[in-house]
Order: C-alpha cells, then sequence, then structure tokens
C-alpha cells in the first residue's frame, strides 16, 4: 500500500458525516487534489518510470473512489435512521385512507340470488316500474272485478288522457311478474330468466313497506314439470340459508300459476320448534312459486302441448331481513348510516 | 275466516288433534294462520282462504276438504224440504236480470217469535266472529258458516205487494241501509225491490225499513245466486263489505242455494216457533257443468311423479268431482261448488294437493343450453357500487315517492323537465303522491337525518329510477346516479388533498372511464341550486347527461344544518345516457423506441383563465405540427404570495417524443420557446419568473 493510500484509510475512519465525506473525496481526487498534484510530477519523470508512476496513481484513485462509494452509502443509511429514530411516529394513530362506505343489504342479497341463478344459466330481465293493467294483471290472469286483485293493494297513476281509462289505466307495478309477459312475448323458448327489480304495495307497517324489491324468475322448456319446480328452489334455498335447511312447498293461489305453492322454509331462528318469527309454526313463508298457468300461455301465443314452465317470485328485503336478523322493514329506506354502514 | 274446531268435529267422522287438522290443512291448501285454545276447551282456527277458493268459506266446505285428504266419511246435517206444508203461492219472485241472478229462493214463515238465539248458536257466531242479534238473524249467519250461502230475512210485514223484484238500478236510486245510511246507488247496481221500491242492495246489505225487529212476526227468507263481479262493484262502490258480498263476489253454490234455505227454516221453525207459508225457487238460469278432458299420462308427466289412474280417479272422486273413463282418459266435471275448475291444469292441482306436495320428488331441470345475449348494464353498475364504495360512499335506498316541496327546495322552475312527475291517484300520504324526477332531495334528507344523529360526515349514493310524464301513455323511466358528499368542516386528523369540488369531480371521473365514457365535457353550470363557479354540467354529444358541484350556499342555508362551515358536493347523472351498449374496442399500440425530452412551462395568467384552454394552445395543431408532443401534465396551480392581485400561475410538464427518430435537444429548444410565446401571445400572461 502506498503512502498516499495509507494516510487516506486513517483519514476516511476519522470521517462521520457526509460533509466531512465530501471534503474528503475533494481533498483527493478533486481538481486541486492530492492525486491531482501527485499527476503533474509525471512529465518530471524518466520516460520509463513514467508508465509504473502513472498505473500507480490511478489505482490509488480507483481504490479511494471505491471505498468513499461504499462508506458514503454506509453513512447516508446512518443519517437516515439518526434521524427517523430521533423523530418516531406515533404508530397507532390510523392509516390515512377513505374507509369504505357500507353496501346497502338489499344490494348484497340481491347480488347473491343474482348469481346464483346466473350460475345456472338465467338471464337479467327488466321492465318498467310504472305498468299497464295489461301487463300487471289482465295478462296473468287477473281480471277486473276479481277478487284477486285484493290480493295487491295497488297505487294507481293519474293519467293525463283520462276518460279512456279501461285498459290505459296504469299502475305502480305491484309484482315484477310483468316481465314474464314483456319477455315472452318478445322470444320463444326455451327461457330461462329472473327478473329483479323495485315493486309497490298500498300498505305500511313495520312489516310491510310501500315500496320492497322483488326477484322473479321463469323457466320455459319441453318437460319442465312441478317436482323441477321443486328441485330447483330447493337447490336455491339451500344455497342461500345452508344446505341443512329444510324446505316445504303447500298448496296455495297465485292467477297466473296453476298448480300454485308457497315455498316454506324451516325457521332460521328456532329450527323449528316455534318462535315469534314463526308464529310458532316452525316454518317461514319465503317464496310463491307455480307451473305456468296455460292461461298465460294462452296470452302470449305459447303452444300449451308443447312447453311447460315454472315461475317463482320472492322478495328480497324478507330474505335479508332473515339472513340479517333485521326486524323493522322501514330501516331499508331511512339511509341511516348507523344501520347502513354494518354491511 | 275463523272456524271452531268442535264445530268442525260434527261433520266428519274422525279424531285427529286439532294441531294435526291444522297442519293438514295448511297441507292442503287452506293455510292455518294462527289457532287459539278457548276457555271451554274447543280451538279456534284462523285459516286463510285464497280467493279461488270460496267453496271453503263455510265449515262444512272445509270439512269436505278435511275428508277428502283424509279419506274420512263427510256428515251433513239432514235437510228437510217443505213442499207438504206449503199453501197456495202467493208470493211473487220476479227476476228481471237473468243475467246478474241466475236464481232466487224465497221461504216464507209466519208466527215466528224474535228472542235472543240458543246461548250454542251465539257462542258459535262469537267464535266465527260474528255478533250475535236475534234468534232470526243469527240463524241466517248460522247457515252462512255453515254453508257459505248467504241469507237475508226481511221483515215480511214491510214488503209491499207480496213481491220480490230483482232488477238493475234504472237510473241513481235511493236506500237506507241496515246500517242507517242513506245511500245513491248509480244505475245499474243490482237492488232487490218490493212493488214500490228496493228494499235491499243485492249480495251486499239490506234495507232498514224492511229489516226484522223485535216486532216482527212473519219473515221473508231470501237465499239467491248473483254475478260476482256485479256484486264486487256495488261493494267497492258503496264501500260496503259484509260477510255475503264477500263470498258472493267470490261466487257461491248456485245448487246449493235452496238447500241453505231450507236448513235456516228448520231451524228458525225449531227456534222462533212460526211455519213455513211458501217456498219459491226461481231458478232460470240453470247451472251447467263444465266437461273437461284430463289425461293421466299429462298428470303424470306435468307433475313428474307417477301416481296411478286409481288414485287419481278416487281423488277427484272424493272431492264430489264426477269422473267419466272415455279411451283411457277421464272426462271430469266439477261440483257446481267449485267454479273455480274450468281446465286440465285446474284439475291436475286439485291432484296434486291432495296426492301432497311434500310426495312430489324434487328433480333440478333437464334443459336446453342457449347463447343468450346478455348484457353487461349489471356488471357495470355493479363494477360501480363498487367503486363508490371504495370511495368512502354508502349506498342508501328511498322511496319513489315524494312531494312538491322538493320543486321548492332546489329552485326548480317552472318549464323545468324535472317538473313533468308522475301523480299517484292514492298515495299512503296525502302529500307524497309524486313520483320522483331527481334522487337529490332524497339524499338530502338522509343527510339531515344522518346530521340529526350527529354525523359530521355523510357520504352516500343512490342508484335509481326516476320517472317523467309524457303527457301520453307509459312515464318515461330513466336510471340515475345521485352522489352528495357532505362536511361539517370540523377539524380532521389529515388534511383533505383538495377542495371540495375537485375531490367529486375526482369521483365522477374515474366512473365515466370505468363505464367507458369518454367524449365527455364539462362546462360551467347554470344550476340554481348549484354554487355559480363550483360546478359544472356534464355533456355527452353536446347534450346534458347530468351535473356536480357544490349545493348553493342559499341552499345550504335554507337547509338549516346545524354546523360551522357545512360543504355539501353533489352528483347527479342520467347513467341510461352513460352506460350504452356499444362495443369498446380494445388494442396494444407499442410504445415508441426513442427517448423523449422534458420541458416545464410555469405561466402567469388572468385567474379567469381556464387550465384546459392552456392545454388546449399547447397541443395546438400550429404549434406542434409533427405531434412531437406526447404527453402535457399539470402539475402545480398558485394564487398568492409572489403573484399579483388577480393572477395565478399554473405550471406544465410536456414530454416531447418522435416516432421516427431521436429528437436534438436543439430542435424542442426551438420547438418550446415557439408554443411559449403562442401561449404568451393567446392568453395575455407571462412566464413566471
Ligand atoms: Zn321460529
Amino acid at each position: 500500500m502506498t503512502a498516499t493510500l495509507e494516510t487516506f484509510s486513517k483519514e476516511l475512519e476519522a470521517v462521520t458525516t457526509t460533509a466531512a465525506l465530501r471534503e474528503l473525496r475533494s481533498k483527493y481526487t478533486g481538481k486541486k487534489g492530492i492525486l491531482t498534484e501527485q499527476l503533474k510530477k509525471l512529465p518530471a519523470l524518466a520516460p520509463h518510470e513514467r508508465a509504473a508512476f502513472g498505473k500507480q496513481i490511478n489505482d490509488d484513485k480507483v481504490y479511494i473512489e471505491e471505498r468513499l462509494k461504499e462508506y458514503e452509502k454506509q453513512l447516508i443509511s446512518k443519517e437516515i435512521k439518526a434521524k427517523l429514530s430521533s423523530a418516531p411516529l406515533d404508530i397507532t394513530l390510523p392509516g390515512c385512507y377513505k374507509k369504505p362506505g357500507g353496501r346497502h343489504p338489499v344490494t348484497i342479497v340481491l347480488a347473491e340470488i343474482t348469481d346464483i341463478f346466473v350460475s345456472m344459466g338465467f338471464t337479467i330481465e327488466e321492465g318498467p316500474e310504472v305498468e299497464s293493467d295489461y301487463y300487471n294483471f289482465e295478462a296473468l290472469n287477473i281480471p277486473r272485478n276479481h277478487p284477486a286483485r285484493d290480493m295487491q293493494d295497488t297505487f294507481y297513476i293519474e293519467t293525463t288522457d283520462d276518460g279512456q281509462s279501461g285498459d290505459n289505466s296504469f299502475v305502480l307495478r305491484t309484482h315484477t311478474s310483468p316481465v314474464q309477459i314483456r319477455v315472452m312475448q318478445d322470444r320463444r323458448p326455451p327461457l330461462r330468466f329472473i327478473a329483479p327489480g323495485k315493486v309497490y304495495r298500498c300498505d305500511s307497517d313495520i312489516s310491510h313497506s310501500p315500496m320492497f324489491h322483488q326477484v322473479e324468475g321463469l323457466v320455459v322448456d319441453r318437460n319442465i314439470s312441478f317436482s323441477n319446480l321443486k328441485g330447483l328452489l330447493e337447490g336455491f334455498l339451500k344455497k342461500v340459508f345452508g344446505p341443512e335447511v329444510p324446505v316445504r312447498l303447500r298448496p296455495s293461489f297465485f292467477p297466473f300459476t296453476e298448480p300454485s305453492a308457497e315455498v316454506d322454509m324451516g325457521c332460521y331462528f328456532c329450527k323449528g320448534s316455534g318462535c315469534r318469527v314463526c308464529k310458532g309454526t316452525g316454518w317461514i313463508e319465503i317464496m310463491g312459486a307455480g307451473m305456468v298457468d296455460p292461461r298465460v300461455f294462452r296470452n302470449v301465443g305459447y303452444d300449451t302441448d308443447t312447453y311447460s314452465g315454472f315461475a317463482f317470485g320472492m322478495g328480497i328485503e324478507r330474505i335479508a331481513s332473515l339472513k340479517y336478523g333485521i326486524d323493522d322493514i322501514r330501516l331499508y329506506y331511512e339511509g341511516d348510516l348507523r344501520f347502513l354502514r354494518q354491511f | 275466516m275463523l272456524i271452531s274446531y268442535n264445530w268442525l268435529k260434527e261433520y266428519i267422522d274422525f279424531n285427529s288433534s286439532p294441531e294435526d287438522v291444522a297442519d293438514l290443512l295448511t297441507m292442503s291448501g287452506l293455510e292455518v294462520e294462527s289457532y287459539k285454545k278457548q276457555e271451554d276447551g274447543d280451538v279456534i282456527l284462523e285459516l286463510n282462504i285464497t280467493p279461488n277458493r270460496a267453496d271453503c268459506l263455510s265449515v262444512t266446505g272445509v270439512a269436505r276438504d278435511v275428508s277428502a285428504v283424509l279419506k274420512k266419511r263427510l256428515i251433513l246435517p239432514e235437510i228437510k224440504d217443505f213442499y207438504n206444508t206449503v199453501g197456495a203461492n202467493r208470493f211473487k219472485v220476479e227476476i228481471l236480470d237473468t243475467n246478474l241472478c241466475h236464481r232466487y229462493c224465497g221461504i216464507v214463515i209466519h208466527g215466528v217469535k224474535t228472542a235472543l238465539a240458543p246461548e250454542w248458536m251465539a257462542q258459535r257466531l262469537q267464535a266465527s266472529g260474528i255478533r250475535p242479534i236475534n234468534n232470526i238473524v243469527d240463524i241466517t249467519n248460522y247457515v252462512l258458516m255453515e254453508y257459505g250461502q248467504p241469507l237475508h230475512a226481511f221483515d215480511l210485514s214491510k214488503l209491499k205487494g207480496d213481491r220480490i223484484i230483482v232488477r238493475r238500478a234504472e237510473r241513481p236510486e235511493l236506500i237506507t241501509t241496515l246500517d242507517a245510511v242513506q245511500r245513491t246507488v248509480p244505475a245499474g247496481t243490482l237492488l232487490i225491490c218490493d212493488a214500490e221500491g228496493p228494499v235491499a242492495l243485492a249480495g251486499v246489505m239490506g234495507g232498514e225499513g224492511t229489516a226484522v225487529t223485535a216486532a216482527t212476526t212473519d219473515i221473508l227468507l231470501e237465499s239467491a245466486w248473483f254475478d260476482p263481479a256485479s256484486i264486487r262493484i256495488t261493494s267497492k262502490q258503496t264501500a260496503l263489505r259484509s260477510e255475503s258480498s264477500f263470498r258472493f263476489e267470490r261466487q257461491t253454490d248456485i245448487n246449493g242455494v235452496k238447500n241453505a234455505a231450507l236448513r235456516a227454516a228448520s231451524l228458525i221453525l225449531a227456534h222462533c216457533g212460526g211455519r213455513v207459508s211458501e217456498v219459491v225457487d226461481n231458478y232460470p238460469t240453470p247451472y251447467s257443468a263444465p266437461q273437461i278432458p284430463l289425461s293421466h299420462k299429462r298428470v303424470q308427466s306435468f307433475l313428474g311423479v307417477q301416481i296411478a289412474e286409481d288414485e287419481i280417479d278416487g281423488i277427484l272422486s272424493r272431492l264430489e268431482f264426477k269422473v267419466e273413463r272415455q279411451d283411457g282418459n277421464d272426462i271430469v266435471s266439477p261440483p257446481s261448488f267449485r267454479s273455480d275448475i274450468e281446465l286440465e291444469a285446474d284439475l291436475i292441482e286439485e291432484i296434486a294437493r291432495i296426492y301432497g306436495y311434500n310426495n312430489i320428488p324434487s328433480v333440478m331441470p333437464e334443459v336446453s343450453l342457449a347463447i343468450n345475449n346478455v348484457s353487461d348494464k349489471h356488471s357495470k353498475l355493479s363494477e360501480l357500487r363498487q367503486a363508490l364504495r371504495y370511495a368512502g360512499f354508502t349506498e342508501t335506498i328511498n322511496y319513489s315517492f315524494t312531494t312538491k316541496e322538493d320543486f321548492a327546495l332546489l329552485d326548480i322552475t317552472a318549464g323545468d323537465e324535472r317538473r313533468n312527475s308522475v301523480t299517484v291517484k292514492n298515495p299512503l300520504q296525502k302529500d307524497y303522491n309524486i313520483l320522483r324526477t331527481s334522487l337529490l332531495p332524497s339524499l338530502l334528507k338522509n343527510m339531515k337525518y344522518n346530521i340529526s344523529f350527529g354525523a359530521k360526515e355523510v357520504s352516500i349514493y343512490e342508484i335509481s329510477t326516476v320517472f317523467f310524464d309524457t303527457g301520453k301513455g307509459f312515464p318515461q323511466e330513466s336510471l340515475k346516479l345521485a352522489v352528495l358528499s357532505y362536511s361539517s368542516g370540523e377539524k380532521k386528523l389529515y388534511t383533505e388533498p383538495a377542495a371540495h369540488f375537485y375531490r367529486i369531480k375526482g369521483l365522477l371521473e374515474p366512473i365515466l372511464s370505468s363505464l367507458r365514457c369518454v367524449n365527455y365535457e364539462l362546462r360551467q353550470s347554470n344550476e340554481g341550486f348549484l354554487e355559480n363557479g363550483q360546478s359544472a354540467v356534464l355533456l355527452i354529444g353536446g347534450d346534458s347527461a347530468g351535473f356536480l358541484g357544490l349545493l348553493s350556499s342559499e341552499t345550504v342555508a335554507r337547509l338549516d344544518i346545524k354546523a360551522g362551515r357545512p360543504e355539501i358536493g353533489l352528483i347527479e347523472i342520467y347513467l341510461d345516457r352513460i352506460i350504452t351498449p356499444q362495443k369498446v374496442s380494445l388494442g396494444y399500440k407499442p410504445f415508441l423506441k426513442y427517448p423523449s425530452i422534458e420541458r416545464d412551462l410555469a405561466i402567469v395568467v388572468n385567474e379567469t383563465c381556464q387550465s384546459c384552454d392552456i392545454v388546449n394552445l399547447i397541443k395546438n395543431e400550429l404549434s406542434d405540427p409533427e405531434h412531437l408532443i406526447e404527453s402535457v401534465e399539470i402539475f402545480d396551480h398558485y394564487k398568492g404570495k409572489n403573484i399579483p392581485e388577480g393572477k395565478k400561475s399554473i405550471a406544465y410538464h410536456i414530454v416531447y417524443r418522435s416516432a421516427t427518430q431521436t429528437l436534438l435537444e436543439s430542435e424542442i429548444d426551438t420547438l418550446h420557446a415557439e408554443i411559449v410565446n403562442h401561449i404568451i401571445t393567446k392568453t395575455g400572461g407571462s412566464l413566471r419568473a
């Protein structure tokens, strides 16, 4: 090792700051640095000595630069560390981010139901929320002046071209079943779809809301039977509420299905032993369903000898209420963040 | 309908417990909603009878169904006819409208004595929810509950001219009904009249003048069949609903008309004394049962279960359907009390419900696959919800109903399309009688609600349909998104990165790009309820598709929020103008391989000068004919110290790159200088020192 390097090494050891390091660098490799000065002696040397001398200086330079670079890295990291540890953060302060908003329970349940049916090849269809009397009632075999109209308390729409009420009267749809008619008028079987959306009933209390959400489903194909309806709905309910949930169908009445069924599932809360929610029966009404009434097929021009089908409908708020234990339907429409942020 | 277990038991030879009967009824279509044990050991079942099952609106009707399910014998009371005791045919029944009245049976009884009904009868009526009045009226109600046939007793002495005339009102006519209300009924209403005028609203309510009183000794007992729709119309028009009208509008058993009258007459003779003087049965429109073909094969394929032929026929027979075999299939005639049975499908339902839905297997459908045209609207909407959620916004859903006060709240003036609201004829709340044309008032209401619970910040949105009256036919429905972000202005832990307007603009921009909406423009908005200079209208293809901005300070003041410096940012856009079915084609462009040259530019301009105008000047065709500018980015926007009053400084970072060669610094220096000059000339600005 040359004397230059020995001095350099000693001096380097004494350096503790990056500023001092910069000074040391310029002292050796700067424009007026030691190495530059040494190089100036070169012309004075004998020609045969020059090569060796030049190489020596160059080697020293490379060595010095490398040592400096290495040491500089260490110093910087030491300095950063010193700075950070001198002002430590309170790491328990919250992270800076936007807290995600709440999802609406109706949207969650609707998405879950939609996913299940889409996975089975169902499409999603829509229709208007203000419907004509024809689509909401007549085409679904609910004639005027028939007691079946009492099953759904209806909101009527004021029309400006009154005087010709009759078939021109409009209602807020009382169910999403009119979408059945609209799709069947438009397409031929096979059909497999669900129709989600808002529906309206002229009724309001702790368990009834003047507006709520429904999903209607329809399957039309060759050889569709009542036992298929049972199979599909049982499978669906077990997917939503768990594989253990008992499901039963019992006879009921809907003007647009025949045979019609009310679909019950074992009470979620008491597991069948009877409680307030299931009025002691151990069962909870969860859906309406049935084989499409031939009168409905006739209204849309489907051949009832070739095709059969089934329809089903369910209230989304009802399913959400059971799943999440929500006991007042008004909570869904108040926009209360204390409620909505829980989802 | 309330029904006593002990009463029901009288008609069936069985010993099932009340619980078992309740379960059996529920599982065969007559849902038992509740059952209550009585002190006397009886059990009252509350049945929910669906509108198609008029035949079960009576104790014997329910018993008939139970007997069919249990295969037990039905035991009905013996009905005695009175032909032998009837005298001369003095009393006349004239049916002038045989379309609306198919049958009218009248029994004249003389010498009755009104009193209280026997205790057991009064108890059964009470158990069925009917208030006992006197023995005559109670007996008509008892038979109504027993057979489902409504009856009416007139005080014979008050009927003029020894006759009943069944006719429609020719013009609006007056009648005082049993409830002591004088009513005018419209022309066409079916009326029961004596020689002088109306004595009852057919099927709905009797008249006050001919009612049975304590002084009554002679009566006319009425049992008839009226057209269901006609009774329903009268009941709706008069807002009178009775046990009678309820049954008539669901259709009564025309063949049971006389039996019920005879049954009531027997009970009257037994409990009120008197003698039957006349039985008049005017039956001009005889019942004919439909003949419905039924294929056993179809029953099996439709239900998906192999039910034996004998079992099918057995079920139908137990339900009192007539079954005839023809070429291996059935021809089925339903009994007169089953007017709901018209088609094969109706028969199949009867078979299925007695066979038991539980006994039908559950099998997944086998279906034909098809390629469906699926719109991506739903996946786009769920992406949108996801984006809003992670931006901190909570979804709300509000009623579609609202009030006209919304217009005043947002200063929406006449002529604005949002005034063309759709009106609901029969709202639940008088003022809430229109459908929304804007979602913002609902969100403002949600906001106030949450503030009342102490919320300092409210970030909410709603995606819902709005409705516009088109003046004709269907209203126009549109899907809207509305967003509201409220902050009380109180100090927070970390400072917001930008002013409120830029935060909501920064919410809208990624929404639009995630919905693949690129050709939009934002311009100054002139919505009255938005703060001037802090709001913008969203233009797509030149048409307005919504707006965003801060609620004007006047409107905020009107909302009366108890907060220091409340700020309310709003967005409302038409989603169906943004989510369009057009396909966006994606494609890859290779990156340019030549190095870029970068230059910064800081310019001081008038405060009113818009940043995007300067960008347009930079990207100008004239100044950059060879398209060497790759990107222009704003990195500073500043007003205040060191900048003169009324001016601002904006700084841009410009990247130059050629597609064909390596650029020379000198080349770009020239181009950049030209651009700077161009901007200074056009804006009257100066380079920032
Ligand atoms: Zn329960």
